[in-house]
């Protein structure tokens, strides 16, 4: 039966999922900068083997970037410690990699963009330990 | 003759129909971050729809009523209110989840933002409501959706282990990650028992004039096409397994999810993704915005049918253009699809028990159904869904909070 009360519940509940939609929780850092990092380069090697576009892979690198570097600032404000520093590094060093990429990509560099591609496939390895380690936690 | 290429064209679309954006993005999800695992949801829900569509169908060619019909003439005005707030707000959701698939699609094949495409992509869809018939929206758009056996293909092509995908069937959770387990179980049964269905396809039923004679047609394109539509669902659980899981790529965003097919079919994987994201989601949008139009057309007693002319269906016709603008206004504001199919997969798992506990009385009610009532079989399955529904209800918004 409706109640008076029932409308504002309803929208209660939509925004609430709405709400936790746009969340993001500082724990998942390392599985999302992974995720980023694995598709940067994933984007870098299908763009030199001709399997996708260009405004598509110069779009996704971007997307890569921006998200990289929001998961750091994320991070250097939510664990200021010791440990959380070198993951911050990490991921400094990985967003700069991909912002090379995502440069030599624009040039139609295909040497820069394989060099680059490299560059963020072996910084996103190293990432994989804290990312193994948050899954496991 | 002529009756067996009918059938067979029944059963195509509704395989050609079944992936949209919420399948694939869910079960894209879900393969990427936990393997085969969650293969299991897709199964429950595939079951589930394969029984729930049958009887919206069973129903209409029998009491030649729609399922929004016998909601307000059996259970009255205010019942039918509830469902239809529940129902029409949820469907807007998954309705500008569609367009915004849509317009996401063309983003890709484009380089322009996907914003900027949810006006002509609402535009494309009213020409298409305004100016086809029934027949041609169902059969036409969900016939071109055969393009989403790419992914069947692509599956078969990775050679995945029969062994682990059985071990994937069986319902599990853990050990790490429950929370965001089942927040994916919740939203592949979301995406698989999306409400709308088994709305559009009761009146669709009505549209097409079935009577009792179409029951076995009935029973073969609701369990052969939806069984075939459910295995594609699977198959993008499986690429994406052995895709994306390896690399430890998840789906953030739905750009992440183009590559897909791209390490089996190259070149032809990109532009196939986009065609298959493109025609699933634009023809799953014309069959949400006329399931809401049906519904509040058929609650409100007025003159109703797409293969009417606008102007002999004038209210309707209006609702539907009215649909189209929210939806493609929530597009256009920028929010993020792929964030939108997961929100509205979830409200959808949410709003389960006020589409289903209806079957269970209406599919009994002798006054509607005569000798064609639910046997034990059909009743059981209703229980148990039901019984889903409720638990999908009240674990669906802390699912959200604690795995979205």
């Amino acid at each position: 039966m409706l109640t008076d009360r029932s409308p504002r519940a309803a929208l209660a509940v939509l925004v609430a999922f709405l709400a936790v939609g746009c969340g993001r929780a500082p724990e998942t850092v390392p599985k999302t900068a992974v995720s980023w990092g694995a598709t940067a380069q994933r984007v870098g090697e299908a763009w030199l083997a001709g399997e996708v576009p260009d405004a598509y892979a110069a779009r996704t690198l971007r997307s890569a970037r921006e998200r990289l570097g929001a998961e750091g600032h994320a991070l250097r404000s939510s664990a200021p410690d010791a440990r959380a520093g070198d993951l911050v590094d990490g991921l400094a060093a990985l967003e700069q990699a991909v912002a090379r990429l995502e440069a030599a990509l624009g040039r139609h560099d295909r040497g820069a963009v394989d060099g680059a591609t490299r560059d963020v496939a072996a910084l996103t390895r190293r990432l994989g330990p804290w990312a193994r380690a948050e899954r496991a936690g | 003759v002529k009756l067996l290429l009918a059938l067979a064209l029944s059963i195509v679309s509704s395989i050609g129909g079944f992936l949209e954006v919420g399948s694939i993005t869910t079960a894209a999800q879900a393969g990427a971050e936990f393997r085969f695992r969650l293969l299991w949801a897709v199964a429950i829900g595939t079951v589930c729809v394969i029984f729930l569509t049958e009887m919206a169908g069973r129903f209409a060619a029998v009491s030649r009523h729609t399922i929004a019909d016998a909601v307000r003439e059996r259970f009255g005005v205010t019942a039918f209110l509830v469902t239809l707030v529940a129902m029409g707000g949820t469907s807007l959701l998954v309705l500008g989840a569609e367009i915004g698939g849509a317009c996401v699609a063309l983003q890709l094949a484009t380089g322009i933002g996907f914003q900027w495409w949810a006006l002509p992509v609402a535009l494309a869809l009213w020409l298409l409501l305004w100016r086809a018939t029934f027949g041609f929206i169902e059969n036409g758009v969900s016939l071109l959706g055969l393009v989403t056996l790419v992914f069947l293909a692509a599956a078969i092509m990775l050679r995945p282990s029969m062994r682990d995908v059985a071990a994937g069937l069986v319902p599990t959770v853990g050990p790490t990650d429950v929370a965001r387990q089942g927040f994916l179980a919740v939203n592949i049964l979301g995406a698989s028992l999306t409400p709308y269905i088994f709305y559009f396809y009761s009146s669709g039923a009505v549209e097409e004039a079935w009577t009792p004679a179409d029951l076995i047609n009935n029973r073969i394109v609701a369990g052969v096409g939806m069984s075939f539509g459910g295995l594609l669902a699977a198959a993008v659980v499986v690429v994406a397994a052995m895709v994306f899981a390896p690399r430890g790529i998840t789906i953030d965003r739905l750009d992440q999810a183009a590559l897909l097919l791209t390490d089996v079919l190259g070149v032809w994987g990109f532009r196939l993704f986009v065609a298959a994201l493109a025609i699933a989601c634009f023809g799953a949008a014309l069959e949400i915005t006329l399931a809401v139009a049906y519904l509040v057309a058929q609650g409100f007693g007025w003159t109703w049918g797409e293969n009417l002319r606008p102007r002999q269906a004038a209210r309707f016709s209006l609702v539907y253009t009215g649909i189209l603008m929210v939806g493609s206004a929530i597009v256009a504001l920028g929010i993020d699809p792929l964030r939108l199919t997961n929100v509205s997969m979830g409200l959808s798992a949410a709003i389960l028990p006020l589409a289903v506990v209806p079957f269970l009385f209406l599919m009994n009610d002798r006054h509607y159904m005569g000798k064609h009532r639910n046997g034990w079989v059909g009743n059981a399955v209703v229980t148990v869904v039901i019984g889903l529904a409720f638990v999908l209800a009240v674990v669906a918004l802390p699912l959200q909070i604690f795995g979205g």
